[in-house]
């Protein structure tokens, strides 16, 4: 064939050329030139199984509109489709960027939001993605991490310790059981140990707020190198208490108090949560959003409050639900205003 | 782990057995050449759980469906090369009325945003083109007849789409791309 065939982006023209015919159907000829392209180099064989992996990561969308209601629109995601997807079709590409982005990098991030704001009038839609952004990240272990808008980590793992610096924010931990290598979480100068438990640590006010929501922490404050020196205090910390240590004191100090459930649940709210609805009134899923979130959803019509759901939402994913919501049933949402969605009855189309 | 497992088939049990039934009779009804509609449902399955356990699906009855029609479509494609002149007649009916389900959950995560990022920023006939075949679970002849489009044209625009969302996972780290 031609002299592109040599260059990435000629591979990746033929991988996705071959998932495109395998989707249809291979003729026996295609079967045999295939396993040859195949044989050729390891380069096709890689370039292929990302193709088909992203063409079988596609079909995960299957289905995103469900109702009896819903017309088959193959502009579903087009600019020129729904409204609510031509205003945000420019921006989640800056707002993944910086969700990727650490705290370092915000305020270039800011510049760019807002010269985004020049060019292109309807930002809200992209302003809450950002400020709803928690990311959740799985460590080498297997434990997982959720951090709150502008919490930063690093991790030091070695094959004694799991170490995890939490060099600032707020950060919930879910530890994967690993009893030979003690798990970590220093906090300007605190120390969390865990073997598998969960629990969220927050830095802020020139405090160490600890609390355990499952399974057992010893908490040392403050870690010194200084052996000679300040004996340090150590503390058993178990589910359903808080732990505060000051950094402020001269003597380090820590204070254990109970938690009960309702407050650890308010605690936690920054957290993702699936919420699931049985049934109910669009004007309670509402309410469970606006509990939530920054952003607030408010309900102009009274017919469509009383529209019922059986759904599952992520809690901090306003603009999915928001967009369901307009894709699916007949609602218009409007902007009102940076913090507020305003919903009511779409006019009837067609 | 174990919690993990009953996790799963907690929601094996609750949200995919209901919709056996509705699954199996629509393959016998549409597919009645394929002979072993048991073994399509059982892909589909295994299908559904390598994905499940990958990330977030949309809508699982609809993922599904359409795995079990993508499965059955191939096994008569087979049986039309064994048997050039067997009288295979693909189905070319509608899929969408098996998707829809009212009372369905529709779960939209971070990496649901992303794939859906990732069509939104293609040029409209690619887009078009994925969206009919992905979302909605048309075929590739489906598609183009929808489209008012040649066969060969939805090949090959189909294959400029996915090139550029190949391109658009590496650039944005979706999943292990990089």
């Amino acid at each position: 064939m031609d002299s592109q065939n040599n260059n990435i982006s000629g591979i990746d023209d033929q991988a996705a050329k071959w998932v495109m015919k395998m989707d249809r159907g291979l003729s026996a000829r295609e079967q045999d030139a295939f396993s040859e392209w195949m044989g050729q180099s390891q380069k096709h064989r890689d370039a292929y199984a990302a193709h088909r992996f992203a063409w079988s990561e596609l079909a995960r969308l299957a289905g995103l509109q469900n109702t009896d209601y819903a017309p088959v629109v193959p502009d579903l995601l087009g600019v020129d489709g729904h409204p609510w997807y031509r205003k945000i079709v420019n921006f989640p590409k800056w707002a993944v960027a910086m969700s990727v982005a650490a705290t370092l990098t915000f305020l270039a991030g800011y510049v760019i939001m807002n010269q985004l704001r020049d060019q292109i009038p309807p930002l809200a839609a992209a302003q809450f993605t950002v400020v709803n952004q928690i990311q959740q990240h799985q460590l080498e272990d297997g434990s997982i991490v959720d951090l709150n808008k502008g919490a930063e980590i690093e991790t030091l793992f070695s094959r004694e310790t799991r170490l995890v610096k939490l060099l600032s924010g707020e950060a919930n931990f879910n530890v994967e059981k690993d009893p030979s290598r003690p798990f970590i979480v220093e906090a300007a100068g605190v120390r969390v140990r865990a073997v598998g438990t969960v629990f969220n640590v927050r830095i802020a006010d020139q405090k160490v707020d600890v609390v355990v929501t499952e399974g057992t922490v010893v908490l040392q404050a403050p870690m010194t190198d200084d052996t000679a020196g300040n004996p340090v205090e150590q503390s058993l910390i178990r589910r359903n208490f808080r732990a505060v240590v000051d950094l402020q004191s001269e003597t380090p100090r820590i204070s254990v108090n109970p938690v009960s459930d309702m407050d650890l649940d308010s605690e936690l709210l920054w957290q993702p949560q699936l919420i699931d609805f049985e049934d109910a009134p669009l004007s309670r899923i509402v309410d469970e959003f606006n509990r939530r979130n920054p952003i607030q959803i408010e309900i102009q019509d009274q017919e469509i409050a009383s529209l019922r759901f059986t759904s599952i939402f992520w809690s901090h994913n306003v603009e999915s639900f928001v967009r369901l919501l307009e894709s699916n049933y007949g609602i218009e949402a409007e902007m009102a205003a940076e913090n507020r969605i305003v919903l009511k009855k779409a006019p009837i189309a067609l | 782990m174990s919690d993990h497992n009953s996790q799963r088939s907690k929601w094996f049990i609750e949200e995919i057995i209901p919709h056996e039934g509705d699954l199996r009779g629509w393959l016998n009804n549409r597919f009645s050449s394929v002979q072993d509609v048991d073994d399509v449902i059982q892909e589909a399955y295994a299908r559904l759980f390598t994905a499940r356990e990958s990330g977030t699906i949309v809508n699982p009855r609809a993922y599904l469906f359409i795995c079990a029609r993508n499965i059955a479509l191939n096994r008569l494609r087979h049986l039309k090369y064994e048997r050039p002149s067997g009288a295979v007649q693909i189905d070319s009916s509608e899929i969408q009325d098996s998707l829809k389900n009212p009372r369905e959950s529709a779960v939209i995560s971070d990496d649901i945003e992303m794939l859906i990022t990732a069509i939104q920023s293609l040029p409209k006939r690619c887009r078009q083109i994925i969206t009919l075949r992905r979302l909605y679970g048309y075929t590739q002849k489906e598609v183009a007849e929808k489209l008012g489009i040649a066969e060969g044209t939805v090949e090959k625009q189909g294959k400029i789409g996915l090139k550029k969302c190949v391109k658009f996972f590496r650039s944005h780290g979706y999943k292990n791309f990089s």
